[in-house]
């Protein structure tokens, strides 16, 4: 990498663009938040035991943040380079002497930034109802930062593959949201029949809500190791698929 | 003289349709070189393959010697690219916003990149529109933000797709006085137009593309001088049934009631086909003769005269 200061420059008009938008890009996730945590923890919550030794509330916190921080990474890569083809202005970036890598580390910043601003957004929400969780903060970091640069990429991948806003709205509803919701978000796996605890073993999802509760909760649904390993995996390959788009002009360059 | 770009063979294919059909020409450093053609001959793509906007099929393209796709951020530095499309500006960001992370893209620090903007604002009388929102923008205002834009980073070579659309009278001519000043500073111009008054005022060179072909490739004064567009059109009263083989034989054509005549430097062939529509039994009511401009010549070598 040798223009830092124009990955420095596209970084910061990516996190530029959402801000003047910031009513849409942070304040909506905090809304839905507040109304997740209200309804199925503060309400529902009440009904329902204690996992692990942890609070029914407590346990959904982390899945809440991970959800609103998935959506929020996912929104702005994929809205961002979606709207860019679609008017045109991607030229900027295809004529510019940008490294690939650059441009797509660029674009990650600022999903990475929006995600990691809604994150504490919603941390701070989630006081209200249970205090401020934190068994490690490392641990809390590094995952939340490692979820939102694989859904950057993610949002990046979609938003070149699409041809019209609705392939990107397909994705999510019919992808990202049915996997975040099987992930363990609102419930512990364990309390599910063996075969869907089988199939929510294959969802990514599950790994990375649950490496990131443990770093909320010091609760974790598997080991830690594994939800490292998977989440550094779809980096690598996500980055890989990404840089190559790029490089090839896949539905970018005509 | 340097090489500023070289274009070699190239050819591009959008799936079944041949875009552009293994073109090949040179452009000097320092030199205004026009590019003219109908709509859809292959003067965008020619300018995207040099750019890096479209892969190209095959053939190769070069700046300053470095190959546009192997060394492209070597190319793309040394470019500023006007697109034709207004609407590919970047809608998120103000006026300024515009050049300063443009200017960001290629290198500048912010500091300097600022004052860069700055000043194009300033020269382009834009300075009071700077945190306008480019939605609220009139379509010239755009076209001139969008010159800015191609001229912030301080490139060596300027390529711009119809860069005059749109523009009034004034605010064309003020944008050739700028264009020649650039080029005056050992920058090099690549220009497409649909004013053929504009090349011929401006280009030192003239390359014409039609149906993905370079039909025509020489300096401006030699096309015209070259292809001689003279011509004279002679208008009858009464209808014009079938040309007589010796006014077929002169190249005379024919539209409704009047016959043009190419003359090709050939100033016998007037009296010939005169005497040929006397005898034809025609009725001559007026004699027109058009100046030899490049766009005759650009309208005859397409064929849509």
């Amino acid at each position: 990498m040798n223009n830092l200061t124009g990955l420095s420059a596209l970084a910061r008009r990516e996190i530029k663009r959402f801000l003047n938008i910031y009513g849409d890009t942070l304040v909506t996730p905090l809304i839905s938040s507040l109304l997740y945590l209200f309804i199925f923890g503060y309400s529902i919550g009440k009904l329902v035991p204690s996992f692990s030794g942890i609070s029914y509330m407590e346990f959904i916190i982390p899945g809440i943040i991970m959800m609103s921080v998935i959506q929020s990474s996912y929104a702005n890569t994929s809205f961002s380079i979606f709207i860019s083809k679609w008017a045109g202005n991607i030229a900027d970036l295809l004529t510019a002497p940008l490294s690939y890598m650059e441009i797509v580390i660029a674009i990650t910043i600022g999903g990475v930034t929006r995600g990691l601003l809604v994150a504490a957004g919603v941390y701070l929400v989630s006081a209200f109802f249970a205090g401020f969780l934190m068994y490690s903060f490392l641990h809390t970091f590094v995952f939340l930062a490692l979820i939102t640069i694989v859904f950057s990429l993610a949002g990046i991948v979609v938003a070149i593959v699409s041809d019209d806003f609705e392939h990107l709205t397909v994705f999510n509803a019919f992808i990202l949201t049915p996997l975040v919701f099987m992930g363990g978000v609102f419930h512990p796996v364990n309390i599910l029949p063996p075969l869907f605890q089988k199939i929510t073993m294959l969802n990514p999802l599950f790994y990375m809500v649950s490496g990131f509760r443990y770093g909320l909760t010091g609760v974790a649904e598997t080991s830690v190791l594994s939800s490292f390993l998977v989440l550094v995996a779809f980096i690598v390959v996500l980055f890989v698929t990404v840089v190559t788009m790029f490089k090839r002009g896949y539905k970018l360059r005509t | 003289m340097k090489t500023a770009i070289s274009i070699q063979n190239l050819v591009k294919n959008y799936d079944s349709v041949e875009a552009v059909k293994g073109i090949s020409f040179d452009i000097k450093k320092g030199e205004f070189f026009g590019l003219l053609g109908p709509n859809g001959a292959g003067k965008t793509t020619t300018i995207n393959a040099i750019t890096g906007l479209v892969n190209i099929s095959s053939g190769q393209v070069k700046v300053f010697g470095h190959d546009v796709i192997k060394d492209y951020r070597e190319t793309r530095k040394r470019i500023g690219l006007s697109q034709q499309d207004l609407m590919s500006l970047d809608r998120f960001l103000s006026i300024e916003g515009i050049l300063t992370y443009q200017a960001g893209y290629f290198g500048i620090r912010k500091y300097e990149a600022q004052k860069r903007a700055e000043e194009l604002l300033e020269h382009f009388d834009m300075a009071s529109k700077k945190n306008v929102d480019i939605r609220k923008l009139s379509g010239g205002m755009k076209r001139r933000l969008s010159i800015a834009k191609a001229l912030v980073h301080d490139p060596d070579i300027l390529i711009l797709d119809e860069p005059t659309a749109g523009l009034d009278v004034e605010l064309r001519v003020d944008m050739w006085r700028d264009l020649r000043k650039f080029v005056k500073e050992g920058k090099t111009v690549l220009l497409t137009t649909h004013y053929i008054e504009e090349a011929e005022r401006l280009c030192k060179r003239v390359g014409i593309i039609d149906h993905g072909q370079l039909i025509e490739l020489d300096t401006t004064k030699n096309l015209v001088d070259k292809l001689s567009a003279q011509r004279i059109t002679v208008v009858v009263s009464g209808t014009i049934g079938r040309l007589s083989a010796p006014l077929k034989k002169l190249g005379v054509s024919v539209k409704r009631n009047r016959m043009r005549i190419y003359i090709d430097g050939d100033y016998s062939k007037v009296g010939k086909a005169l005497y040929e529509i006397e005898k034809m039994g025609l009725k001559i009511i007026e004699i027109r003769t058009a100046e030899n401009r490049l766009e005759n010549v650009f309208l005859r070598l397409t064929g849509h005269e």
